[in-house]
């Protein structure tokens, strides 16, 4: 067989193969995997950029929320760096006015050890960035400013060795729809691809357990990165979505009492290892934040693994008839409600999608 | 340092790729397909800020240093890119049919390689569709910077990163499938492969066959994959839209040669600023329930899994007023949950007050399309 057709059958097996499992990017140099030589590395905030205050706790959030990955990489962060720049040496952050994006990633390698040496990242102080958790603020939620922890995650995870990606729900996408919410808070995540990611660099730490619920889902690409848009409420047969309203910056569902419904959700494993036949709670609340106090109209379960995000509508469930018409409530599903997973974050195991009764 | 490289890889015809994916493409079913995007930058404001649109082929690759801005830089590796140019589509280049374009990065002399994360890698013999600015001001010359640079491959066109160009019936541009072009894929930077690879294989947790995505929803994509030609007929067509005075204004873009003096701005650490930007309207005041749901998740660190029900009989009051939309005030930020692995490295304190937020500026709509938003195409 000539080595063309080769690679072209080669090329048609691999499209016709099931869903790609994996999809974060690696970045090879003279046929060697590019990563750091060591699993910690320092990062130092400039002083003039990050003095104490609510943006170094923002950029200390972001490394932490990296630290909380499953793999054997760590993240160590120093404050006050006096002097900055790229070629130094020296892994600095730091704000400027004069990028091209609202920010951006310097990294250097030496090709032939297959080594990442350095990693400066650089944030445009004329974006409109906040460091709050009031999702009102926010873009992905109907505000004007540009959370800085989802943008300093994804700037983290260059720093770390990934790639931008564009085909799955994802932080090294469209950062700033990447975020758990429950509530009036909305918090950055590196995700379950991009923790995957940092896993297959530089190993599991077999010590993490992790499942999240997010209602957020991968719509597409803009260029090198995914696009993503809230979950959604389909009817009974999972056929069709629910005719829907923009409600002050978030989406809103019109249901009838009694109507039987599918909540779409996308439940992630942030983990170490699979967690099989997990359960999932549903809610009808009268808020946005979803806890097990609200009224439970349902149970199903989900198996999620750290390999892609598993958005789904699996549990049919049916709107209660003795709510109000013309009222606004919420739907809401908690993973592993009974806390029967000892999980590093528990905050991150509900979410919700609201709705309007006709 | 100077140097240069030919481009002497890709067997595979471009071709046989493109004829490879397209028969893959309906052979086989796949119930997820890529739905589509507009570009962040619309093609209206592409136009208008570049100061040179032009179609070319890049015919040489150099690399060279130029001193940092910094206090604690040094020399950096700086990239030129020769294109030789086929069609002007705005503006001119001092060198007629050749242009130079600086990008920083590249090959250092100690052998270190500079990638910045959002600039395109070239390769000698690749054809693309540019849209440039400042050249030798800017760390990367173009609009946009990546999204500034549109490949011309098999007549057809592609972002940098190999996602389909196309057009809807209503005139807008969506980005559409990606295709991992070898093009795309494999680089060269100095004189070395530098290559980008999704290895499946090393992941771990692989999963028993699990979809990923809605099984059975089929995503549309809309329009028709733009050849170069009708690309540049849209370029036109924005470019028929800018004041001629503002045309006239336009200066020849300069070359850039590796060891020709640069006009750098610095990217001097500064000071965070906090800018303008609009919340979203108060909703109505709480009632107990609600008080005491947020207070409780507060106590159980944000897990929404309580151990106890209520307090004192308290229940949700299902029976809520109609319209009424029912938010709780902004919780206190969420203690970082394991503090781990931070390295003072000189006084610290507390946290400060949150800053005042003030008004913001206009938001960037898409090829006259209203933006849909985060939320997607919702229905009426």
């Amino acid at each position: 067989m000539k080595i063309k057709h080769f690679v072209l059958l080669s090329l048609l097996v691999t499209v016709c193969s099931p869903a790609v499992g994996h999809s974060y990017e690696k970045i090879k140099c003279a046929g060697i995997t590019q990563k750091w030589g060591s699993n910690s590395v320092q990062m130092r905030a400039s002083g003039t950029g990050f003095p104490a205050g609510p943006w170094r706790n923002a950029l200390t959030e972001s490394i932490n929320l990296w630290n909380q990955n499953p793999s054997k990489f760590t993240f160590t962060l120093s404050y006050n760096e006096p002097g900055v720049g790229k070629g130094n040496f020296q892994n600095e952050v730091w704000w400027t006015d004069n990028l091209n994006a609202p920010a951006v990633a310097y990294y250097w390698y030496t090709c032939l050890t297959g080594h990442l040496v350095e990693a400066d990242v650089v944030f445009r102080n004329t974006t409109p960035y906040h460091y709050t958790h009031n999702k009102k603020t926010l873009s992905g939620y109907g505000g004007g400013s540009r959370s800085f922890q989802t943008v300093a995650v994804h700037e983290l995870g260059h720093a770390l060795g990934l790639k931008h990606v564009s085909y799955t729900y994802n932080a090294m996408g469209s950062d700033s729809t990447h975020m758990h919410a429950n509530g009036s808070t909305a918090y950055a995540y590196p995700g379950e691809d991009a923790s995957n990611g940092a896993v297959d660099l530089y190993g599991n730490d077999n010590n993490t357990n992790d499942v999240a619920i997010a209602h957020w889902r991968w719509t597409g690409s803009s260029g090198e990165y995914s696009t993503h848009a809230r979950t959604r409420v389909w009817n009974s047969a999972g056929t069709s979505v629910v005719s829907s309203f923009n409600d002050a910056g978030e989406p809103r569902y019109r249901v009838n009492k009694g109507q039987p419904i599918r909540l779409e959700m996308s439940y992630e494993n942030l983990g170490s290892g699979c967690k099989n036949n997990v359960p999932v709670k549903y809610y009808i609340s009268t808020n946005d934040l979803i806890t097990t106090w609200d009224r439970h109209i349902g149970t199903g379960s989900v198996s999620v693994c750290r390999n892609t995000v598993y958005t789904t509508k699996n549990t049919t469930l049916t709107i209660p008839n003795d709510l109000t018409s013309g009222a606004n409530y919420h739907i809401g599903a908690i993973i592993d409600p009974d806390n029967a997973i000892a999980e590093s974050n528990e905050a991150n195991n509900s979410s919700y999608v609201g709705i309007r009764i006709n | 340092m100077v140097r240069e490289h030919s481009q002497t890889r890709r067997a595979i015809s471009t071709m046989g790729w493109i004829t490879a994916l397209a028969v893959a493409g309906v052979a086989c079913f796949n119930p997820v397909a890529h739905a589509h995007e507009p570009p962040r930058t619309s093609l209206r404001t592409m136009t208008d800020q570049a100061e040179l649109i032009f179609q070319g082929v890049v015919s040489k690759v150099e690399y060279g240093m130029a001193q940092g801005t910094e206090s604690e830089e040094g020399e950096l590796p700086q990239t030129f890119v020769t294109y030789q140019i086929e069609n002007i589509e705005k503006g001119q280049a001092t060198e007629g049919k050749n242009v130079t374009l600086r990008f920083l990065g590249g090959p250092a002399k100690d052998g270190r390689i500079l990638v910045v994360s959002n600039s395109p890698l070239f390769d000698v013999g690749e054809r693309d569709l540019v849209f440039v600015q400042s050249n030798g001001e800017s760390d990367c010359p173009l609009v946009d910077c990546d999204k500034g640079r549109f490949r011309v491959i098999n007549n057809h066109m592609f972002t940098n990163d190999g996602h389909e160009v196309r057009l809807t019936a209503q005139g807008n541009i969506f980005f559409g499938k990606q295709h991992r072009l070898p093009e795309v894929m494999n680089n060269k930077i100095g004189n070395l492969p530098f290559n980008f690879e999704i290895d499946p294989d090393d992941a771990e947790g692989a999963e028993q066959g699990k979809g990923q995505y809605n099984q059975g929803e089929q995503l549309r994509i809309p329009g028709e994959h733009l050849n170069m030609l009708k690309f540049r007929d849209r370029v036109a067509q924005e470019k028929a839209k800018i004041r001629p005075e503002k045309l006239a204004a336009l200066k020849p873009v300069q070359s850039m040669r590796p060891g020709q003096a640069l006009k750098l701005r610095p990217h001097s650490p500064q000071a965070p600023t906090m800018r303008v930007a609009p919340e979203r309207p108060e909703a109505a005041p709480l009632n107990e329930f609600d008080k005491q749901e947020a207070e409780w998740l507060m106590k159980n660190a944000m897990n929404p899994v309580f151990k106890e029900g209520p307090p004192g009989g308290l229940k949700p009051n299902l029976q809520i007023k109609p319209n009424l939309e029912i938010q709780r005030p902004l919780l206190p930020n969420l203690k970082i949950q394991k503090p781990l692995r931070v390295i003072p490295r000189g006084i610290e304190s507390g946290g400060a007050e949150e800053e005042e937020i003030l008004p913001l500026e206009g938001n960037m709509l898409f090829d006259g399309e209203e933006d849909p938003g985060p939320m997607g195409n919702l229905q009426p």
